[in-house]
C-alpha cells in the first residue's frame, strides 16, 4: 500500500498581506521616504527583504479633516508615518463623548426602577437609526470603505494651543503597537493627510534590521517613557537621577512571544501541558547564566520548574513584576556566579526591560533596601535579606536546595514544587494553560456551591435589555468555572480593530465596553476575543421587529459583560447569586484568588 | 479579604443566638407580668414571615439590589427561618391548635418551615453531586443534549464499523429506547445507576459474540449509556432544585393569606377572649 499524500501550498508569512486598502501602494516612492532611505536594504535577509516589508505590512490609508486617527487609551498594533499632510496630536483628554464612546453616569433608584417599569418586552430592542452621531462625534466612510469616527466644529473643541501638529515624515503611535499598552494620545487629522500604517510585524522586522530606526525608537522611549517607568517602579525607588540616568541609557528592550497570540489561542490550548510549556518562547532557564534583571512591561511570564521529564508551574507573573533580582543579589554577596533558579517563559506575547547585572550591582543593590521607602518596608526588607542570606562562614546558599527565594513579591504566592498540593497545582496550571490568568474580572463559579438556579443570567438579562451579557458556561478547573463572561482583560485583544473604536477600555474602572451607538456590527471584536466571550445579536424595534440594511441583512451589534458599570451595588450577577458561588475576580491577584476558591 | 465561610457562619450564628434569647426573655418577662403573649409573639411572627417573603420580591427586582445582596438577604432567611420556627411553637403554646383555619394556617406553616429545611439540604448537598458527574448541563438545554445523543446514536447504527447484527440489535432494542425516552418517576425521585450498570454490562456481553474489529465499536456506545445517564442525572436533580423552590413560594402565598386572615379574627373575636 502505498502512502498518499497531498501536496500543498506551504504557509508563508506573507500570504496574507496587511494591504487591502484601495488606495495604490507605491514602494519605490515609500523607499524614498527619509526614514526608508536612511535604512540599508543589505542589512536585511533575503526572506525578509525592506521592499517585502513595505508591501505586505503596510498600507497607505488616506484620512480627511478631522478624521481620529488614534484615541487616547485605544489599543492598537500599528503605527503611522505621516506621508503628506499634517496631523493633530491632541494634548488635552477630549471627553468620552467626542471619541465616540459613551459617558459613563450611575442610575440612581429612582432611574433604575424608571427603567425597569418602562422595559420593553423585546430582547435587543433599540430604537431604529440609534447609530452614529451625537452633535460633536459622527463617522463616515473613508474612501477605502472604513468607518471612521471625525471631530466636527474643531475650533469650537480644541483651541490651537490644545494641539500639536506633527508633519510629513514623522513617525507615531509605535510604542503602543510594540507593547500593546493603550495610546497615550488622540491624533486628529489636519485637513486631509496621507498615512502609512506599519503593522506590528513588520515594525518589530524595521527595528531588528534597521539600526536607525531601532535607535530612534529606543531614544524616543528613553526620552519620554523610560526614566518615569524606571521611577516608578518600587524596586528602583530612591535612586539618584545620575543611576536613574546610567540604568536607563543600558536597559534593553526585549519582546518574546507572538503579539497575535490570540489567532492560534483555541490549538494551542489544546495541547498536552508540558508540550505546550515547551512552545512557549523561553526567557530564561533554570542553570542558565544569569543575564540580569528583567522587568515587565507587559504580558504574562510562566515561572517553572524542571520536574522528572515535564515542568511543574510554580507561578504566572505580569506587568510591573520582575525576576532575576534574588539571583543578582546572591551573586553580589557571595561573589560567585549564580545561575537561574526557574524557567521563565512567554505566556503569549511579553514585552520586558532587561538591567544589565552590573547596573543592578552598581546603581541598585546600594539603595537596597531602601529607607526612603517607609522604615516599616526597610526594616522588613533588611530583615529579610540578613535572614535570608547565604552564611559564607558555613558555605552554605539558600538556593542550595530548590528554594523560592524571598526578595521578588511573586514569590510569595508561589508554592514550592515540593509543597504543592496537587489539585492546587492543577488548578494553577490549567489557568495557565487556558490563559485565563489575562482576566481582571473573570467571573468564577464555584460549582460546588452553585445550585444551577440560573439568578445571575436573569439578573444579567434584566440589566441588560432583556438578553444576558454571559453564559454560565465555560471551562472546569476543579470544582470552579470560569464562565463565559468578557474578563476584562489585562491584554485585550479584542480592542484591537475596531474600525469605529466603538469597544474601548475605561480609564478610571478599567471596564471594556462597547459603546452601542458607534459599534457598526462588523464582529472584530467577537472574532478577536479568545475566550468567545462577545457575542453579535441581532436588534430588533420595541414593536419586534427586526432591524435590518437596505439589503435586508439584519443589523448585528457587538454585545458583552460590562460589568454593569451604570448600576450602583457592582454587578448583577455577583449581586443575585443567593449561594455566595459566583465572584468578579482579578486573576493577577493571585493571593485574593486562592483565598476565594479554598474558602 | 475573602473571609472564610466558617467565620461567618459563627458570626451570624452568634448574633441569632442573642437576639433569639433577647427574643425569648422578652416574650419570658411578658408571661412573668401576666401579659398576653400570643399577640406580641403572634405579631413578630407575622413581621418574620412577611420579611422572609420579601426575599422573593428582593430576588425579582434587581434594581433593588441597593438594599445588600442576594447571598445577604439569603442568610438573614435562613436565620429568620430558624427564628420563625422557634416563635411559632413559642405562639402556639407547643399545643396543635383546635380550630380548623388554625390547623390548616400550622399545617402550611409546618410544610413550608419543612420545605425550607429540604431546601437547605438540598442546596448544600446537590450542587456536589452534580459538579461529580463532570459534565456541566444547562437545565434548558437538556432536550436538545438528549436530541444530539440520539443523532449520534444514528450515525453509530449507519457507521461501517456497527454494521453487524448484533450491535445494531441492541442499538435498536435497548440503546434508542433509553436514549429517546425520559426516565421513570421514581428516578426522578430516587436517581441512580442501575440503568446505567444494566446497559454497559450489556454492552460488555456482548464482547463475546463480536470480531476483534467489532469489539472496539463498543467504546463509543458505552460512552454514550454513559452521556445520556449523565444528562438524566442533572435533569433529576437540577429540576428537584427548582421543584422544590416552586413549592417553597407557593405555600408562602397561601401562608401569608392565611395568616392574615387569622389576624384579623382574632382581633375581631379579641373581646371573647
Amino acid at each position: 500500500m502505498s502512502a498518499t499524500v497531498t501536496i500543498t501550498h506551504r504557509p508563508q508569512r506573507w500570504d496574507q498581506p496587511f494591504c487591502d486598502s484601495t488606495v495604490p501602494m507605491d514602494v519605490r516612492a515609500l523607499l524614498e521616504q527619509p526614514l526608508f532611505a536612511g535604512m540599508n536594504p543589505d542589512d536585511f535577509p533575503k526572506q525578509i527583504p525592506l521592499e517585502g516589508i513595505l508591501r505586505n505590512d503596510a498600507r497607505v490609508v488616506d484620512f480627511e479633516d478631522g478624521d481620529i486617527i488614534i484615541r487616547e487609551g485605544d489599543y492598537g498594533s500599528s503605527a503611522f508615518l505621516i506621508l503628506s499632510g499634517n496631523v493633530g496630536v491632541v494634548l488635552k483628554t477630549l471627553p468620552s463623548r467626542l471619541l465616540g464612546r459613551p459617558e459613563r453616569r450611575q442610575r440612581s433608584l429612582v432611574e433604575s426602577i424608571r427603567e425597569w417599569w418602562n422595559r420593553s418586552p423585546v430582547a435587543e430592542s433599540r430604537q431604529p437609526n440609534n447609530t452614529g452621531s451625537s452633535q460633536e462625534v459622527s463617522s463616515r466612510r473613508g474612501r477605502d470603505g472604513q468607518v471612521r469616527v471625525y471631530l466636527q466644529d474643531i475650533p469650537r473643541i480644541l483651541a490651537p494651543t490644545d494641539i500639536e501638529s506633527m508633519k510629513a515624515g514623522e513617525l507615531f503611535g509605535e510604542m503602543a503597537a510594540l507593547t500593546r499598552s493603550p495610546r497615550s494620545a488622540t491624533v486628529i487629522s489636519q485637513g486631509r493627510c496621507r498615512l502609512l500604517e506599519i503593522r506590528w510585524q513588520g515594525l518589530r522586522e524595521l527595528m531588528k534590521y534597521s539600526p536607525q530606526l531601532r535607535q530612534y525608537t529606543a531614544q524616543q522611549y528613553r526620552e519620554h517613557s523610560l526614566k518615569v517607568h524606571l521611577r516608578e517602579t518600587p524596586l528602583l525607588h530612591g535612586l539618584s537621577e545620575y543611576a536613574v540616568d546610567a540604568v536607563a541609557q543600558n536597559v534593553q528592550f526585549q519582546s518574546y512571544g507572538d503579539f497575535e497570540w490570540h489567532q492560534p489561542f483555541r490549538e494551542v490550548i489544546r495541547q498536552d501541558v508540558n508540550r505546550q510549556i515547551e512552545s512557549e518562547p523561553v526567557i530564561a532557564i533554570e542553570g542558565d547564566y544569569l543575564g540580569g534583571l528583567y522587568m515587565i512591561r507587559s504580558g504574562f511570564v510562566r515561572v517553572s520548574r524542571r520536574r522528572g521529564d515535564g515542568h511543574h508551574t510554580l507561578t504566572y507573573l505580569g506587568k510591573g513584576d520582575y525576576f532575576g533580582f534574588s539571583e543578582i543579589l546572591q551573586y553580589a554577596n557571595s561573589g560567585a556566579s549564580v545561575p537561574w533558579q526557574h524557567s521563565f517563559r512567554a505566556i503569549g506575547y511579553v514585552d520586558l526591560l532587561q538591567i544589565p547585572t552590573s547596573d543592578v550591582v552598581q546603581y541598585v543593590l546600594p539603595n537596597w533596601p531602601n529607607p526612603q521607602l517607609g522604615t516599616k518596608r526597610g526594616r522588613e526588607n533588611a530583615d529579610r535579606i540578613q535572614t535570608s542570606l547565604p552564611d559564607q562562614t558555613q558555605g552554605k546558599s539558600p538556593f542550595s536546595e530548590p528554594k523560592i527565594d524571598l526578595y521578588e513579591p511573586w514569590a510569595r504566592s508561589a508554592v514550592p514544587v515540593q509543597d504543592a498540593a496537587p489539585e492546587h497545582q492543577q488548578r494553577l496550571e490549567q489557568f495557565v494553560q487556558l490563559r485565563l490568568i489575562n482576566g481582571e474580572q473573570a467571573m468564577v463559579i464555584d460549582l460546588d456551591r452553585c445550585t444551577r438556579c440560573d439568578d445571575c443570567v436573569r439578573a444579567c438579562a434584566e440589566t441588560h435589555q432583556g438578553n444576558p451579557r454571559f453564559m454560565r458556561t465555560g471551562p472546569v478547573v476543579g470544582h470552579h468555572m470560569v464562565a463565559n463572561a468578557c474578563m476584562h482583560c489585562t491584554d485585550p485583544v479584542c480592542l484591537i480593530g475596531c474600525p469605529t473604536g466603538a469597544i474601548g477600555r475605561e480609564h478610571s474602572t478599567g471596564v471594556v465596553q462597547i459603546n452601542d451607538q458607534t459599534c457598526i456590527g462588523c464582529g472584530t471584536c467577537s472574532q478577536s476575543c479568545p475566550y468567545e466571550n462577545i457575542r453579535m445579536v441581532e436588534i430588533f424595534d420595541p414593536q419586534f421587529r427586526q432591524q435590518v440594511d437596505e439589503r435586508q441583512l439584519p443589523i448585528l451589534k457587538a454585545t458583552k459583560c460590562d460589568l454593569c458599570v451604570d448600576y450602583s451595588g457592582g454587578p448583577a450577577c455577583q449581586n443575585a447569586c443567593p449561594h455566595d458561588a459566583l465572584v468578579r475576580i482579578n486573576m493577577r491577584e493571585t493571593d485574593v484568588l486562592s483565598q476565594w476558591l479554598d474558602r | 479579604m475573602i473571609e472564610q465561610f466558617w467565620r461567618r457562619r459563627l458570626r451570624h450564628l452568634t448574633l441569632f443566638l442573642l437576639l433569639a434569647a433577647v427574643g425569648g426573655l422578652w416574650l419570658y418577662w411578658q408571661r412573668q407580668n401576666l401579659g398576653r403573649t400570643s399577640f406580641p409573639s403572634g405579631y413578630m411572627l407575622f413581621a418574620i414571615v412577611l420579611t422572609l417573603a420579601a426575599y422573593r420580591v428582593r430576588k425579582r427586582w434587581h434594581f433593588l439590589r441597593g438594599l445588600g445582596s442576594s447571598s445577604a438577604w439569603l442568610h438573614v432567611h435562613i436565620y429568620l427561618g430558624f427564628a420563625a420556627f422557634g416563635l411559632f411553637w413559642l405562639h402556639i403554646g407547643f399545643q396543635w391548635p383546635l380550630g380548623t383555619l388554625e390547623q390548616v394556617l400550622a399545617t402550611v406553616f409546618m410544610l413550608i418551615t419543612g420545605s425550607g429545611f429540604y431546601g437547605l439540604y438540598l442546596t448544600r448537598t446537590y450542587p456536589k453531586k452534580l459538579t461529580a458527574v463532570g459534565n456541566e448541563v444547562l437545565y434548558e438545554q437538556i432536550p436538545i443534549q438528549r436530541r444530539h445523543l440520539v443523532r449520534r446514536a444514528e450515525a453509530l447504527a449507519l457507521d461501517a464499523k456497527y454494521q453487524t447484527e448484533i450491535l445494531i440489535d441492541f442499538i435498536d432494542r435497548r440503546l434508542m429506547p433509553f436514549l429517546t425516552r425520559g426516565r421513570s418517576f421514581y428516578y426522578l425521585l430516587f436517581p441512580n445507576g442501575g440503568t446505567r450498570r444494566a446497559l454497559l454490562t450489556e454492552v460488555e456481553n456482548l464482547n463475546r459474540y463480536l470480531t476483534s474489529d467489532h469489539q472496539s465499536g463498543t467504546v463509543p456506545l458505552k460512552r454514550l449509556i454513559q452521556d445520556k445517564d449523565d444528562l438524566d442525572f442533572h435533569y433529576a436533580l437540577q429540576g428537584r432544585l427548582k421543584g422544590w423552590l416552586f413549592v417553597h413560594i407557593c405555600l408562602t402565598g397561601v401562608l401569608i393569606v392565611l395568616a392574615g386572615f387569622h389576624t384579623i379574627l382574632v382581633h375581631v373575636f379579641q373581646g371573647g377572649v
